[in-house]
Parts: structure tokens; C-alpha cells; sequence
């Protein structure tokens, strides 16, 4: 049976739920550290490259509603190229996929578990991951429509909660202590998480014809980028500039502080809850992206067969880094901002230019 | 064995139909009831002609069978033995049949109905006055409600359909009916409405049960397993209830019923996991009540899931997130305990998944002895012993009693075993295993269809309109549609005009 | 079809083969092994060895198995260890008890007051980096030696006392969050409650109780002064919003005293940088209870209702003043954080004098305006003595 289908609302809140806590845990330290006060101004640059991707990744694939995106680059970018630039974007995915695996049992390991492994933390959540995927996109479709809410309400519900502890003054002086160049060195990391909406490119055709579906698409790259925006706000308000900086997971600090009644303390157990269900639902659905893309490059293997080996890659790659520093600090630096990023930005861009300039050469002949 | 049987199936086979003489036909019968004592062959005569009935002992009313068929026969002026003539002028039975092929001659006969033969044709009428031993219909035990019809199916399966007729009268309410079971030859009746259900599905079901191959239907696990789309999972994926007006409204709905012969309930597919989870109390109640119950109910299937879990997690890994005072009572009453959190807690779930089994196995006069000795073993003594802390029993108890708030039997049998994976976990790596499993039971139950519905629908996929039914009930004021999920064919709950 | 469920099935067995085989439970820590630390004293003894001294609490399991309510009293103890560094200290205690010690309930730090003065900062940082203390801790330097305010604490029902402490409306808290932000600020100033003892005589025995009285200012990562009296009141005008102070006047040529409390108060600095000259006004609204009147005066008339306003806003002005006076000019360190104040107004001036701010910090001229509200004046207007 095939159960690869997706309703443009599971669409919405798939890539909502996926993107929002990774990037609202470990980006706002970074900005922050970069654009000072004025990091929420680096959020809305990285709402606005996200935008531009996923427009223009929405562009190409509505251009070709029916067609896989391997078929459409190749009658884009011709065989060759296409085949090379399709699978370099799968590499993409399938390293990104390794890093989150990583900073997840980071993560874990730093907050809950220290004295485990991080290869059994990471194993253990592969394991689980692969059953949905194994099944299909419609599973990872249907989970995300369960959990989205849920996660929404765990990352909206303590900023809330918060706010009392939070005082604006904290984001005073305005532009000051940044500047231009500041602010956009600081939203490269955000928009290194945001962009991953280019993982549209895979599963356009696999989700139900809807007229809405583009409207709802772009209301959840812009719903979990005002998300961001709200918690780096909440954050530099609660703490300020300097100790928001220097926490690894200031959102989590921000959590931890809240308490109600004074009775309802420590509130990390939402994060790491939240954290999980993104988290699941982010390694699933790349777990999908890069089996069904490369399936389609290998004739013998099926699908289903191919999640089991991108696990395992996955799984060998999560392991090489050293420590935290390796992943969360120089990954980013040496390979995700300089190179898979703008890989992101302009792969789909350059893709919907061409279509653009074939269309228009087409109309005039 | 084998060859025996062969031989009878061949020698039915060869007298596909039987010969006209009496004597012959006698003769063949007694072979193919050869040794089946409960059989009865009675030749008689009228004036003119001889006659053969032939009956299961028990299965009849015999005091009808004389009064009805035998004695106008014997005292009938008409001369001619032709059984219309017979069926339309002498015996007072309505409810007849005229039967040419052997096997539909058998199956009859095993059906409790009585044959009449002649001497000179080859057919047969077959009498409906079964009458045989069948329970009364009684309050249903499983699904006992306060308020409501008190009336429960029984194992007699034309009781059965006759109860759900007299709730639906509609001519478009179907049923249609098939026989399974080589030896059994157990009557199934598929029963739906036209127009509402979607074809689709009872087209569905009507295959699965065709191919179904199997010795006899003596439980329902047979239909089950065939109407299942997925064995291997431990979730129902077929309601059952013993109530009519549960059918019957599962009917309106869409959906399918499916009558077995024998068995006090009915099977109904297609089965989402929030028709589980509904009692025929909820649409009885008034609305705010039944919201609330509904609502408790959802909040301990939860509680039945994860409590002992969430017990283990947060005290063996994260004792920071419970408040100080609680932790040092906590700390206070655990401080003998000689077990680690998870294998008390093991054992406790274990203790009293053993006290239910007894309970239930056990005469119902013995079951109060098993209580006091579990609430004494158990409660007091383990406790006043230092083996196991009192709140791990308060954990245990409450996960025991929220299992028991779920209407569907079949669905609070897999709740006690599902949290024991969990728990494992759970003891393995804390919140982050207790998450994992959550996730794990989560994409099973995503991954599940019953005929095409998805088991969480309307939660996911979502459809906002139906999603208010589940959260919750509706009054019945503003429940228009039928659920789109079954079937599209006819939305409108209401007669459209008025 | 059927293929696929075979495989579904093989997902499950894997998962259960892993649960078994990684069953290790590394990081399983049972609630017998812990001991759960309540309290923290931070002392510097000689040579610069840094004494910890531990409020634990190890339960009492006879008083559980019987079902009595004892009190924690019986469980607590104290128990010190010393070291090159706080964090050193902990790690030597660590491997000499044999439970683990448990931080994640410690809800209060005392640091000594011999400790405060020399490197108070230094020894923050390792509450700061590891992540067990909580955030929400409450920090007090001890008048004494931390020590010996911690061993006296072992008599009373502690636990409950502190988690009760950040709640209660009388006595002063601070956050370890809150000093980290003070200290990490370019001010580097703060202000820290000093901690007491209380003696509470029972009908058996003396019992000593926790107290706070005055405060401790922080400068540079070192305690450079402490207040109490009214400096210390003016200090809790401008530093706890959250807390309630009493205040007593003496209304001019009236013989007796009006007692009030404060119900809410809110504080506002607005800086003003013109043509060089700094200065900041703060401005007090306050919400205030009369608790006691034992002049002649009639609360309920206007007029002298609005004469009361005026004098308890005087009052509340000189103990500011007071206050302020002593951090701006004995002592320069910015505990009211007028730095960051000016910062977010004016970036570009006062990254300017960020080197020298000191003086800047002494030059700044202070006004204060004080906006009395007498919200209760009581509920009855009898006055005893005036017959």
C-alpha cells in the first residue's frame, strides 16, 4: 500500500514542528553573540532568505506539479548536471541529517543523560525514527499533525509564562551596538535551519492538490521563523545580552527560570519533551527525503530497503565528531554556513531562473 | 477420517439431486445420517400417499410438527401428494421453502427446519418451526450503562438481527448473509445501510469473508483476524458490542455490521481508535457531562499508559523536577526499599496483572477472596514489610483503575501489557525513553488503516469538523454530518427540506 | 502485503533485543542512593582553602514505616569539607560520602562573609557553569562564618523553610540569575542579603532559625560594604520590587508614631544626559497599608491624609538618599545598574567614559520622586488614647 500522501495541513505542521525547536534551542546564543540586542533583526533577514527559498523551490515544483524532482532537474539542468546537482543536495541532507543526530545526543547528553553513550542515545531515537519512515511520508504526515499542536503549545505556553520576567530595557540601545554587517553575519545561523524548506523540493508532488497548499507552506516557514523571533526577543529580555550569549542552550535557561505558584518548577522537561517530538519528526522526515531521492538513483534497492541503509550512514556520520564544539560551533562554521547554505539558497533559485528564461524564450518563439 | 469424510462429500455430490421414491430417498438419507442418532426420519401416510419428514431432535417444536404438518396431512381430503398444493391447502406453516438440491436439503435440516418429502417428486418443503433452548434477552454484562435500552444481543443470530430491525425499519437497512465454516457451517449476516454505508467497504468486507477458509466459526477471533488489515498489531482494529443501539448507530454512521451465529456480539468495522473509546453513555448523558466524562476518559488512558512509567523516569533520573518537600516524603518512605525503582515497580504491575487474571478466571463467589488477599498481600503487607513503598502501590492502583474507565474491553487488554515496553524504556533512559515509547506507539497507531480509515482519524489526518466529536460531544444539535470518514455517499444527517 | 508486516514485526524484536542488550541505565540514580543537599555555607578558612559545608538530608526510614509524621528535623546534617576550590571541595566530599550528593534542591548558598570579602566572584562561577544548582537559588553571604549558620540549621525543618523563602513577602531574596546578571553587567556592582540566625526559644529547647538582616555590596567580584538600618531599607526601595517594607513616621509636633507597609511599589530611572551634565531621575510610585496610628491625628480627613502622604514619602526619600549617597560616593559601584540605564538612552556617550566610569558614576546627579498612595488607611478610625 502505498502511504505516501500528505493533506497540505499535515504539510504545515510537518514543517512547522520540524524546524522550530531545533532552530530556537541552538541558534539564539550565536546570534546573539554576533548582533547583540538587534538579534531579532538577524531573525527577520533569516525569515525573509527562508521566504526567498521556499518560494522559489515552490516555483519549480508547481511548474512540474506531477513529476519527481530528480525528472524535473534533469529536464531543467539537463541530464548530467541535474543528476550531479540532485544528488549533491541528497549528500546535503544526508550530512545534516548525521550533524542533527549528533547535537541531539548532545543535547541529551548535556542536559539529562550525561553518563550514557551518545551512540546509544542516538541509536535509540534511529531506531524509533525508521518505523515511521519505514511506513511512508503519510505516517510521518499523520504524527506531525498529532504533535504539531502539542509542540506549539510547549514552546508558546512557558514564553508566557515568562513574562514577567522579562523587562524590554533589555533590548535597548536600537542598532547601536550591531550594525548591518552584524546583524546579517548573525542571521546565518538561523537561516541555515530555516532554509531547510528545501526539502520541499522531494515531497511537492507527493502531497495532495490543494489550492491552499502554498499558502499553508509559507505560513509555516513564517510561523516557525516568528517563533524564533519571539523566543531570541524573550531570551535577550529575560537575561540580556551578555548571559544569553553565553549559555549553550539559553532557551532552556529561559525554562528553567519559570515557576509557577512556585510550586510548578523546572520546566526543562517541556524543552526536552518538545525538543524529542521536533527532533523525531525532523530525522523522519530527512530519513524519508534522502532514502526515496536515492532510491531513485539505484535501481535494485526499494524505498524501504534504502531507510535502513541512510540510517546506518547517517548513524557511522554521527559518530565522527569529536565533542559539542566540533558540532554545534566549527560544522557550522567550515561547512553548514560557507557551503550547504548557499548550496540551499541558490539551487532553487537558480533552478526557477532558468525555468523562468526558458518559459519566457518558449512564449516568444 | 479423511477418507470417510471424502466419501460422504462424493456421495452427496453424486445425489446432487434425489430421486423421487420415497423408498430410494429414504434410503439415501439414511446414509448420509448414518450414526447421527439426533436425527429424526418419520415416514407416515395420508389416505392416499406416504410422506417422509425428517428433523434434528431438539432443534424443532415436535408438538407443531404433529399439530401443524402431520395430522392436517393424514386428515386432508385433498388427493393429490404435490407439495405447492400441499404447502397452499393443508399444513398451517407459513414460513416455507421448496428445496431441490441436496446440500441446500442438509444445510436446512442442520438449520432446525423440518423436510417433508413425497413419493413422487424430487423436491422437498422445508418447514421454519425451529425452536430450541436459547437464552433469554438479558442486560448486556459487558456494556452495562445507567441510562439506556436495556436489551443485549444473545447467541441466537436471527434474535439478534431482529433486535437491530426493530431499531432501523428502513427497507434500505441491508443483510445480507453468508455461510462459513466447512464443518461449522456458521450463518454470518453482513448487515448495512444503502445509501449511507460506502460500497466500497462492504464490498471489502464481503471479500475478506469469502476468501476466509476455515474449519468453524466457534469464537469471533476468526472474522476478526479476517477483517484485520494488520495481525501483527495489538490494537483492536474491529469494534464488538452486544448493544443494538450501538449497532444500530454504528450503521447510521456508515459503517458495517457483521451478525455471527452463536456469538452475543457484533463485529463492526470500520474502527477508528475514538469509536473505541466512546461508550453509548456519552450520547445519553446530557452534553456537558458527557464532554466530561469523555475528557476523563482520554486523561486516564494516559494516566493507564504512562504512570508507572513517568513514575520511574522522574524519580531514577530526574529528581530535580519534583518539588523538594514531596521528594523528601518520597525519599522518606523509599529509604528501606531494597529493589531499584524500575524492578518495584515491575514487580507490582506484574502482582497485579496477576490478581486481575485471577479474578477474572476464578467462580464469581471465590473473586472477593482474591481481592482481600491482593489488597491484604499487596496494600498492607508489602508495605508494612518494606518491600514495596506506598506510593509506588498509590502509582500502581490508579494505573489499574484508569484501564478498567475504557469501554472497549478488547482495548484495556492491550493497556496491560503496552505500558510494560514502556516502562522499560522509560527505566533505560528516563523522560527520553518514556518520549521514545510515546513515539513509538504513536507512529504504530498512525501507521494503522482499517479499511482504508486511518485508526487516529479524525486527530490526523485532521478534519476540523470531526475533531469536535472526539474532543467533545457535541450536542446532537449541531451534529448534521455524518462522519465523512466511512463514507461520503450521504453527508446530511438531517432530511434535507426541513 | 504480507511481506511488509513481517518486517513491521522485525522492527519490534530489534527494538526489544536493543532495550535489553543497552539496558546499562548509566545514568539511573535511585532515590535511596542520594543525599539531597538543602543548603550551601561557602567559607575561606586560612591559606586560601575553601571550606563547603553541606546541609543534607538523609532520610529517616523508621519514621516512614510507622506512618508517623516526623519532621525532616531528624534527618538533616551537617557535614564540611575543605578544599583548594568550592568545586574542589565538593569533588573531595563526593568520594567520602557514600550517597551521592544531590544539588538539584539546593535552594539556598551562603557564602561567608571572610569569603565574600576576598573572592566572592571566583568561587560564583562554579554555580554558574554547572548546570545543577538551579537559577532560581537563593544567594545570601553570611554574617559569620557560613558554617556555623548552616550547622545551627540543622535543628529545624529547613527544607521547607527554603522553598518557602522566595515566596514570602518579608524577607529579601536574591537569584543566583539575578546576580549573575548584576556582576556580568559593565557596572560589575550588586547587592547581596546577608544572612542570620535567630534564637526561638521553645518551651524545650533553643532553636535557631533562619534571619536575614542588612545587605552586602558587590563590587568587582569582592563584598566591599555592608548596610543595614536605613540605608538598608533605601536599598529595598529601589532593589526588591517584590518585597514589603514597614515604615514608621513622626508626624511634626505630634507625639506618637504612624506605622505603614508597603502593598506594591514600582520604580522607574529615567536617565538625561544634557550638555555633559548626567543625571537620572528615579521616580517610586508606592501603594501603602496603615498598620498602626498612634498619634491624635484623624487618617480619614483629606488634609491630613494628604500631609501624611507627604511626610512617608519624605521619609521614604531620605532613606533612598541615604542609601544612595553611600553606594555613589563611599563606595562608586553602580548596584543600580545606572550604566546599562544611560546605555540603552545614550550608547555612543557612555561607551566613551566605559573606562573611567567610576567617576562618571560619582558626578551623576540623582533626583528622586516619590509618589505616596495610602490605599487603606484601616478599617476602623477610632483612636484610643484621644478620648
Amino acid at each position: 500500500m502505498n502511504d505516501n500522501v500528505l493533506t497540505y495541513k499535515q504539510l504545515f505542521w510537518l514543517f512547522l514542528s520540524m524546524q522550530v525547536i531545533m532552530n530556537m534551542l541552538l541558534t539564539p546564543s550565536g546570534s546573539i553573540m554576533i548582533a547583540q540586542q538587534d538579534a531579532w533583526l538577524s531573525a527577520l533577514i533569516a525569515i525573509l532568505i527562508s521566504l526567498v527559498t521556499l518560494w522559489s523551490s515552490i516555483k519549480v515544483c508547481a511548474r512540474y506539479p506531477s513529476m519527481d524532482f530528480h525528472v524535473i532537474i534533469e529536464t531543467i539542468a539537463g541530464k548530467w548536471i541535474g543528476r550531479l546537482l540532485s544528488i549533491f543536495l541528497l549528500v546535503s541532507f544526508t550530512v545534516v541529517l548525521a550533524v542533527m543526530l549528533r547535537q541531539y545526543g548532545e543535547f541529551v547528553s548535556g542536559t539529562v543523560l550525561p553518563k550514557t553513550p551518545i551512540s546509544v542515545i542516538i541509536f535509540c531515537i534511529l531506531v524509533t525514527a525508521i518505523y515511521p519512515t519505514f511506513h511512508g511520508l503519510g505516517v510521518i504526515g499523520r504524527l506531525a499533525e498529532i504533535f504539531g499542536p502539542i509542540l506549539l503549545l510547549g514552546i508558546i505556553s512557558p514564553i508566557i509564562l515568562g513574562i514577567v520576567n522579562m523587562d524590554v530595557k533589555h533590548l535597548l540601545p536600537f542598532w547601536y551596538d550591531s550594525g548591518i554587517l552584524a546583524i546579517i553575519t548573525g542571521s546565518l545561523g538561523p537561516a541555515a535551519f530555516l532554509t531547510d524548506c528545501v526539502l520541499i523540493l522531494w515531497i511537492f508532488n507527493l502531497s495532495e492538490f490543494h489550492p491552499n497548499k502554498i499558502k499553508y507552506l509559507t505560513w509555516s516557514i513564517l510561523t516557525s521563523g516568528l517563533l524564533y523571533l519571539l523566543s531570541v526577543t524573550s531570551i535577550i529580555a529575560t537575561f540580556g545580552v551578555k548571559i544569553a550569549s553565553t549559555h549553550l542552550y539559553p532557551f532552556l535557561i529561559l525554562e528553567r527560570y519559570i515557576s509557577i505558584f512556585g510550586m510548578i518548577e523546572n520546566l526543562d522537561a517541556i524543552v526536552i519533551t518538545v525538543w524529542i517530538l521536533s527532533i523525531f519528526l525532523k530525522i523522519c522526515l530527512y530519513l524519508f527525503v534522502t532514502s526515496y531521492g536515492f532510491s531513485m538513483y539505484t535501481a535494485k534497492i526499494n524505498r524501504q530497503k534504502m531507510v535502513f541503509y541512510i540510517a546506518g550512514i547517517a548513524f557511522f556520520l554521527s559518530l565522527l565528531p569529536r565533542n559539542v564544539v566540533d558540532i554545534s560551533i566549527e560544522f557550522p562554521q567550515v561547512v553548514g554556513v560557507p557551503f550547504i547554505l548557499p548550496f540551499w539558497v541558490i539551487l532553487p533559485l537558480f533552478l526557477s531562473l532558468t525555468i523562468f528564461i526558458k518559459d519566457k524564450i518558449n512564449k516568444t518563439q | 477420517m479423511k477418507t470417510a469424510d471424502l466419501h460422504l462429500k462424493e456421495f452427496i455430490k453424486s445425489y446432487e439431486f434425489l430421486p423421487s421414491s420415497l423408498e430410494e430417498k429414504t434410503k439415501i438419507l439414511k446414509e448420509i445420517y448414518k450414526n447421527c442418532d439426533d436425527i429424526v426420519l418419520h415416514p407416515f401416510f395420508s389416505k392416499q400417499s406416504a410422506y417422509l419428514l425428517i428433523f434434528v431432535s431438539g432443534l424443532c417444536d415436535e408438538e407443531k410438527i404433529h399439530e401443524h404438518i402431520v395430522r392436517p396431512i393424514q386428515h386432508t381430503s385433498i388427493v393429490s401428494p404435490e407439495l405447492p398444493l400441499i404447502i397452499s391447502h393443508v399444513t398451517n406453516i407459513t414460513n416455507t421453502k421448496i428445496l431441490s438440491n441436496t446440500l441446500e436439503i442438509i444445510d436446512e435440516i442442520a438449520d432446525g427446519n423440518t423436510i417433508l418429502f413425497n413419493d413422487i417428486e424430487n423436491k422437498a418443503v422445508s418447514y421454519r418451526i425451529t425452536s430450541y433452548e436459547k437464552r433469554s434477552i438479558e442486560e448486556p454484562q459487558a456494556e452495562s450503562v445507567v441510562i439506556g435500552s436495556r436489551e443485549g444481543f444473545i447467541e441466537s443470530i436471527s434474535t439478534n438481527l431482529s433486535l437491530v430491525r426493530r431499531k432501523i425499519k428502513t427497507p434500505s437497512l441491508k443483510m445480507s448473509s453468508m455461510v462459513i465454516g466447512t464443518y461449522s457451517h456458521t450463518s454470518i449476516y453482513i448487515s448495512y445501510i444503502e445509501g449511507i454505508a460506502s460500497l466500497q467497504i462492504v464490498e471489502d468486507v464481503k471479500e475478506k469473508l469469502t476468501k476466509l477458509n476455515v474449519d468453524a466459526v466457534l469464537s469471533n477471533a476468526s472474522i476478526e483476524e479476517a477483517l484485520e488489515d494488520n495481525w501483527s498489531s495489538p490494537f483492536p482494529q474491529v469494534q464488538y458490542s452486544e448493544r443494538p443501539e450501538v449497532v444500530a448507530a454504528a450503521l447510521l454512521e456508515g459503517r458495517v455490521a457483521i451478525f455471527i451465529d452463536g456469538i452475543p456480539f457484533v463485529l463492526m468495522v470500520p474502527v477508528t481508535l475514538f469509536t473505541l473509546l466512546q461508550t453509548p453513555e456519552d450520547y445519553t448523558e446530557r452534553f456537558i457531562n458527557g464532554t466530561l466524562s469523555r475528557w476523563l476518559r482520554y486523561f486516564f488512558l494516559m494516566v493507564a499508559l504512562l504512570a508507572p512509567s513517568a513514575y520511574i523516569a522522574i524519580l531514577t533520573f530526574h529528581q530535580e523536577m519534583i518539588p523538594t518537600t514531596l521528594l523528601l516524603r518520597i525519599a522518606q518512605s523509599r529509604e528501606e526499599i531494597p529493589f531499584p525503582a524500575f524492578l518495584e515497580a515491575l514487580i507490582m504491575q506484574v502482582i497485579f496483572e496477576v490478581l486481575r487474571e485471577a479474578g477474572i478466571r476464578l467462580p464469581k463467589q471465590m473473586g472477593s477472596t482474591v481481592s482481600i488477599v491482593g489488597t491484604l498481600v499487596i496494600g498492607q503487607a508489602a508495605i508494612q514489610a518494606g518491600l514495596v513503598s506506598a506510593p509506588m502501590v498509590m502509582i500502581v492502583a490508579i494505573t489499574g483503575i484508569s484501564s478498567f474507565l475504557l469501554p472497549q474491553y478488547t482495548l484495556s487488554i492491550v493497556l496491560r501489557w503496552i505500558p510494560f515496553p514502556v516502562m522499560f524504556l522509560s527505566g533505560m533512559l528516563g523522560l527520553v525513553g518514556l518520549m521514545l515509547g510515546v513515539l513509538i506507539i504513536a507512529s504504530h497507531l498512525c501507521s494503522l488503516r482499517s479499511f482504508g480509515v486511518s485508526y487516529l482519524a479524525p486527530l490526523a489526518p485532521n478534519d476540523s469538523s470531526l475533531l469536535k466529536d472526539v474532543l467533545i460531544r457535541v450536542p446532537l444539535k449541531f451534529m448534521k454530518k455524518r462522519p465523512s470518514i466511512y463514507s461520503s455517499i450521504n453527508p446530511n444527517r438531517r432530511n434535507e427540506g426541513k | 502485503m504480507h511481506r511488509k508486516h513481517l518486517n513491521s514485526f522485525k522492527i519490534y524484536i530489534t527494538l526489544i533485543l536493543t532495550s535489553i542488550i543497552l539496558s546499562g541505565c548509566w545514568d539511573v540514580m535511585e532515590v535511596n542512593d542520594l543525599a539531597i543537599v538543602i543548603a550551601t555555607g561557602i567559607d575561606q578558612i586560612e591559606e586560601e582553602q575553601i571550606e563547603v559545608t553541606f546541609l543534607l538530608y538523609v532520610p529517616n526510614p523508621s519514621g516512614a514505616a510507622s506512618g508517623e509524621v516526623s519532621g525532616s528535623s531528624k534527618n538533616s546534617y551537617s557535614i564540611s569539607m575543605t578544599g583548594d576550590t568550592f568545586s574542589d571541595a565538593v569533588m573531595k566530599l563526593e568520594s567520602e560520602v557514600p550517597r551521592e550528593i544531590f544539588w538539584g534542591h539546593s535552594n539556598i548558598f551562603i557564602f561567608g562573609s571572610e569569603l565574600a570579602k576576598n573572592e566572592l566572584g571566583k568561587q560564583l562561577d562554579f554555580l554558574v557553569r554547572t548546570a545543577e544548582p538551579r537559577e532560581q537559588s537563593q544567594i545570601y553571604i553570611s554574617q559569620e562564618k557560613a558554617k556555623v549558620e548552616v550547622d545551627k540549621f540543622v535543628s529545624i525543618n529547613t527544607a521547607e523553610l527554603f522553598s518557602k523563602l522566595p515566596k514570602s513577602r518579608y524577607l529579601k531574596s536574591m537569584t543566583l540569575k539575578d546576580i549573575e546578571e548584576m556582576l556580568v553587567n559593565n557596572s560589575q556592582a550588586g547587592l547581596i542579603p546577608i544572612s542570620n540566625t535567630n534564637s526561638v526559644k521553645t518551651s524545650e529547647d533553643t532553636i535557631d532559625s533562619f534571619a536575614v538582616k542588612g545587605s552586602a555590596i558587590i563590587y568587582q567580584g569582592k563584598m566591599i560594604s555592608s548596610i543595614s538600618g536605613e540605608k538598608d531599607i533605601g536599598s529595598q526601595w529601589l532593589l526588591f520590587p517584590k518585597t514589603n517594607i514597614p515604615i514608621n513616621i513622626n508626624p511634626d509636633g505630634k507625639n506618637g508614631k504612624v506605622s505603614a507597609e508597603t502593598i506594591k511599589k514600582s520604580i522607574k530611572l529615567s536617565p538625561l544626559l544634557e550638555d555633559k551634565t548626567w543625571s537620572i531621575k528615579i521616580k517610586i510610585n508606592t501603594d501603602l497599608l496603615i498598620l498602626q496610628n498612634s498619634t491624635s491625628l484623624d487618617i480619614y480627613n483629606p488634609t491630613v491624609m494628604n500631609q501624611m502622604k507627604k511626610e512617608f514619602s519624605k521619609k521614604i526619600k531620605a532613606d533612598i538618599e541615604e542609601f544612595l549617597n553611600h553606594i555613589q560616593k563611599d563606595l562608586k559601584a553602580d548596584v543600580l545598574q545606572f550604566y546599562e540605564a544611560f546605555h540603552r538612552s545614550y550608547p555612543k556617550e557612555t561607551d566613551d567614559v566605559k573606562e573611567n566610569w567610576e567617576e562618571q558614576f560619582e558626578n551623576i546627579k540623582v533626583s528622586i520622586q516619590v509618589e505616596v498612595k495610602i490605599k487603606n488607611p484601616g478599617v476602623t478610625n477610632l483612636n484610643i488614647e484621644n478620648k
